[in-house]
């Protein structure tokens, strides 16, 4: 049996956290703080260190997901999270200003780490207006020549988050 | 009224206990107060302080220490302590939303440092509910 190390990570409010509630096996750990600035207008609550879940695979693997704070001025956590991951998922929300230099932001955060990785994109919150995002965010991909499977998911929807998940493994094992 | 409104109307408290706490000990050369979402809201420092980086890792570092607790099956995490060659700093949670962080160094007793954070977390709770 085997621990894989995987990372969930995005804007503040995206879902990261719901996410790995909705992935986690176990009770998931969460270092929630209550929002004093404007992000409280949308949530009450803010991750301040990290999300932690397991999940348990039929082949007797253990996937430990952590979910990274979404504001940059946790920035000391984005590597310390990051350290030893074999896979980053980044989560996208369709409904934000300008979810292509949201996406943008992240990959270039992350390079170092998702360069010796990979990555998978789920864009949340799509609607009948903004379903253009997806195609936005692949035209983007393939501006910066990467390759990564984008998914539209809901992070309440465990099914969602499991097949996003697995596409990742897919990746890591099949190249 | 939102927290930061009566923290600004409270300033006066907030600068007197900071100062209090720095007087208590010449080894104790800063006092942050942050929210616990990681914003720096005040300080007293004997030489230049960066605040903003410092508040959102000492609010990383309370919930971790908290959540440890937790899953240690122990209760009512007072403290998070962090000591090093050369000084501590000590945190202490304010209240539901604040987070107090004492700097010092080597020339003071660590007991004292968490006595002195533990009397101006008090005062800042009786004067600021939040």
């Amino acid at each position: 049996m085997s621990e894989l190390k995987l990372v969930i990570t995005g804007t503040a409010g995206v879902g990261k956290t719901t996410a790995i509630q909705s992935l986690s096996d176990r009770p998931p750990i969460a270092t929630e703080s209550e929002t004093t600035d404007e992000l409280s207008e949308i949530k009450s609550t803010t991750t301040v260190a990290f999300d932690f879940g397991e999940i348990y695979l039929d082949d007797g693997n253990v996937v430990h997901v952590y979910g990274t704070p979404g504001q940059e001025r946790f920035r000391h956590m984005w590597e310390i999270v990051a350290e030893g991951a074999i896979g980053f998922i980044i989560l996208v929300d369709s409904s934000r200003d300008d979810p292509v230099a949201d996406l943008k932001m992240y990959i270039d955060n992350f390079k170092t780490f998702i360069d010796e990785t990979s990555a998978v994109i789920g864009v949340t919150r799509i609607n009948e207006f903004n379903g253009q995002c997806i195609e936005d965010l692949y035209c983007f991909l393939e501006k910066e020549a990467l390759f990564y499977p984008i998914m539209a998911v809901d992070p309440r929807d465990k099914s969602d988050m499991s097949q996003l998940m697995l596409s990742l493994l897919a990746m890591l094992e099949y190249g | 009224m939102t927290d930061k409104k009566q923290i600004v109307i409270k300033k006066q408290v907030v600068d007197d206990s900071l100062a209090n706490l720095l007087e208590t000990s010449k080894g104790i050369y800063a006092a942050l107060l942050s929210s616990t979402d990681g914003h720096a809201l005040a300080k007293k420092a004997v030489d230049e302080l960066s605040d903003a980086r410092l508040a959102a890792m000492t609010s990383s570092c309370l919930a971790l220490g908290e959540k440890i607790a937790i899953e240690a099956q122990q209760v009512g995490c007072n403290f998070v302590i962090i000591q090093n060659t050369n000084g501590f700093l000590v945190m202490r949670r304010v209240g539901k939303k604040l987070v107090i962080t004492t700097l010092a160094n080597n020339n003071v007793n660590l007991g004292m440092v968490i006595s002195a954070t533990n009397v101006a977390a008090e005062n800042l709770e009786k004067e600021i509910r939040v």
